[in-house]
């Protein structure tokens, strides 16, 4: 049995186009499938086609699989290359996908056919039924795969639409790890819509239907640990539905969104962003390998928790390194419990850090470097401790949300950056030295403190061009021995806004200053050259250069 | 000027006798029943009767699309299997791209012919490329079912 394989890059330069390498590879599916259809069967092979965008193209023209021979073990099978995968977190335009227009985007009228971590979508319709995978005909003896995939419909209202339609009765289905999306077409639209013998479903995710998740007119079909939502209702005569999550709790072992609200299971699921979080009822939610040994891994290729797997597409993983280098890419961290803790170097030339949800730490960290990037922390209890230097040449420090904590930072650096906290009781605490050479501290919401930045070690703060800013209601900024500005400005307002302790400032001294509603109670300033009332909560000194 | 990348060899379907032997295949199955010997075969004559022919335009791009191997600013094309013929003037219309469907029946479709419109008088062969003045110099036939 041999493997042959071939290659697919819409966006391959040059080459001899016969997809015997990347460098020669066809420019589109249906250039390779027209090019390379035989008889697997007598020739004893399976053949093998790899996808890439490498610069990102979409490839737009209608693929039928069609004019071959195969069989059990000569199959047909097209899979995304490497970096080109399906994600779970979004529909990705930098990869490969399948992108057609008002029409159905690959047709399958072959027998054995297996489609793996690909995207597939219709970017438009213009008819009923124009899907981005339909399987038109098959033999008595076939096997369909499709797995670690996205398959996404069309929302025009205008048209009936699916994102799996197969109406041949013969269809024996196999799929996991995929999610059928975004049917939000005309009535009867529907996520899949099947006639088959028999059609299995595992780990697969089911979103959005004008009409069903899974609409059945034949054959069997059994549904495990899926998910299935945001339709008029999830399952239309399907047979078996067991450990399924679904907002109609249909089936065997029936499982609910927490709370009622998907929100709490995935990261961002409105926007198609699947990722699991590790806090909801999808969590090991699921039956223990439904597919009986099929697939282990999630759509990433993480293994599924043994013992129950996961509900959906992704098995929550938890994960650390001593050393992320993204040099011009991004880290991202999102959902409940967000932790990267312990890391020694995070280092992103242009790139960004991110960290949101809720309780997002990132701890100890002896050295973040951001070139021109960001490092952004927000949801409640945003934590980031210990972080011996925080350097942000252009960049951006944010952290946002409740109870947003930057502690013992003892360098924070924003040369013409900004570190910004924002949210209830945002606390910067104990800095020993905050320069911003031409960016802002910003600190906002309820109860903002800049606080201890003098009482023992904290002695500078200095703002060149930049701005020192607290706003929101009860926002302090205290005990500070040394404020320096050149042309800067210290902003406070809020209400009550108050800068207290302010035992020196070089040549520009202020002793006391706070605003009470719009009441001064104490003020005194040599150097100062204006105090501007903005509003009546708002009280704004600026100085002049020496 | 729009390029088409043209179906210039002869399908494996239309090997001497081939259509016989794959009807003998199926016939010789021993784990199909006769009624699934005969969705078989029609499945196998459906396939046959819509593969792709010589002359059949396969893609059709804009002008500059494809090119010879070491032009990297271009996409490489098979030239053991496919022609390419360059007509100036003529608008990129994915419609020569269509396949032939019986389409009374959306919910079934059924697929008769690959591509719906074939060039004829080139006499194109696998690595040929014709430019050629006018879309007279050719033509373009839609095909029946």
């Amino acid at each position: 049995m041999a493997e042959v394989v071939r290659y697919i890059d819409t966006d391959v330069s040059g080459g001899a186009g016969d997809g015997t390498s990347w460098a020669d590879a066809y420019s589109s599916m249906n250039a390779w499938e027209a090019a390379e259809q035989a008889d697997l069967v007598t020739a004893g092979d399976w053949h093998h086609a790899y996808c890439r965008a490498s610069s990102g193209t979409a490839d737009t023209i209608q693929v039928i699989i069609g004019d071959w021979i195969t069989g059990e073990n000569n199959y047909l099978e097209v899979e995304a290359g490497t970096d080109n995968e399906a994600l779970k977190s979004g529909w990705n335009t930098g990869r490969y996908r399948l992108s057609v227009a008002n029409d159905s985007a690959l047709g399958i009228n072959e027998d054995h056919f297996r489609i793996d971590k690909m995207q597939i979508e219709v970017t438009e319709i213009d008819a009923n039924y124009e899907s981005p995978v339909i399987i038109n005909i098959v033999s008595a003896a076939n096997e369909i795969r499709i797995s670690n995939s996205r398959l996404r419909g069309n929302n025009d209202a205008g048209s009936r639409n699916r994102a799996l339609h197969c109406a041949d009765g013969d269809l024996v289905l196999k799929t996991w790890n995929t999610i059928y999306e975004e049917c939000g077409g005309a009535a009867g639209s529907d996520c899949v819509y099947l006639v088959c013998t028999t059609a299995n479903f595992y780990n697969c995710i089911l979103r959005k239907a004008t009409q069903d998740g899974i609409d059945v007119d034949g054959g069997t079909v059994n549904m495990y640990n899926c998910a299935v939502f945001d339709t008029a209702d999830d399952f239309d005569g399907t047979n078996t539905v067991d450990h399924c999550a679904s907002d109609d709790g249909d089936g065997t072992n029936p499982v609910s969104p927490s709370g009622g609200d998907w929100d709490n299971e995935f990261n961002d699921p409105s926007n198609g962003d699947f990722t699991l979080l590790n806090s909801g009822n999808l969590y090991h939610g699921g039956a223990d390998d439904p597919g009986s040994g099929l697939y282990s891994k999630d759509i990433e290729g993480d293994d599924y928790y043994s013992g129950a797997f996961s509900i959906g597409v992704d098995e929550y993983v938890a994960g650390g390194a001593y050393t992320l280098d993204a040099a011009v890419g991004s880290f991202t961290l999102s959902g409940q419990i967000a932790t990267l803790l312990a890391t020694r170097k995070l280092f992103g030339a242009a790139g960004a850090f991110t960290l949101s949800g809720q309780s997002a730490d990132l701890l100890g960290g002896r050295l973040l470097s951001a070139g021109a990037g960001a490092f952004s922390l927000s949801g409640q209890d945003a934590g980031l401790r210990t972080a011996r230097l925080l350097s942000g040449q252009a960049g951006a420090f944010a952290l946002s949300g409740q109870v947003a904590d930057l502690l013992s930072a003892r360098m924070l650096s924003g040369e013409a950056g900004a570190f910004s906290l924002s949210g209830q009781a945002a606390g910067l605490y104990r800095g020993l030295l905050l320069p911003a050479g031409a960016g802002a501290f910003v600190l906002t919401g309820q109860a903002a403190d800049l606080i201890y930045s003098a009482n023992e070690t904290t002695y500078t703060l200095i703002a060149d061009v930049g701005v020192f800013a607290l706003s929101g209601q009860d926002v302090d900024l205290l005990r500070s021995y040394l404020l320096e500005i050149e042309p800067g400005v210290f902003v406070l307002t809020g209400l009550p806004a108050m800068l207290t302790y302010s035992g020196e400032l070089q040549q520009r001294e202020i002793l006391t200053w706070a605003a009470e509603s719009a009441k001064v109670l104490s003020f005194e300033a040599i150097s100062s050259k204006s105090i501007s009332e903005q509003a009546h909560s708002t009280k704004v000194i600026e100085f002049d250069a020496e | 000027m729009a390029e088409f990348l043209i179906y210039a060899k002869s399908h494996w379907m239309d090997e001497p006798n081939e259509y016989e032997r794959q009807m003998l295949l199926i016939d010789a199955k021993t784990d199909l029943t006769v009624e699934q010997k005969l969705k078989a075969k029609d499945v196998f004559a459906a396939k046959y009767n819509a593969r792709y022919q010589p002359g059949d335009i396969v893609e059709v791009r804009p002008d500059g699309y494809w090119g010879e191997p070491e032009e990297k600013n271009k996409h490489g094309w098979n030239h053991k299997v496919f022609a390419l013929v360059k007509v100036p003037g003529l608008k990129v219309d994915t419609e020569y791209m269509a396949a032939l469907e019986d389409t009374i029946d959306l919910e079934h479709p059924v697929l008769l012919k690959r591509r719906k419109y074939t060039v004829t008088r080139l006499e194109l062969q696998p690595g040929d490329v014709r430019t050629i003045n006018r879309l007279a110099d050719t033509q373009i036939e839609a095909k029946s079912g």
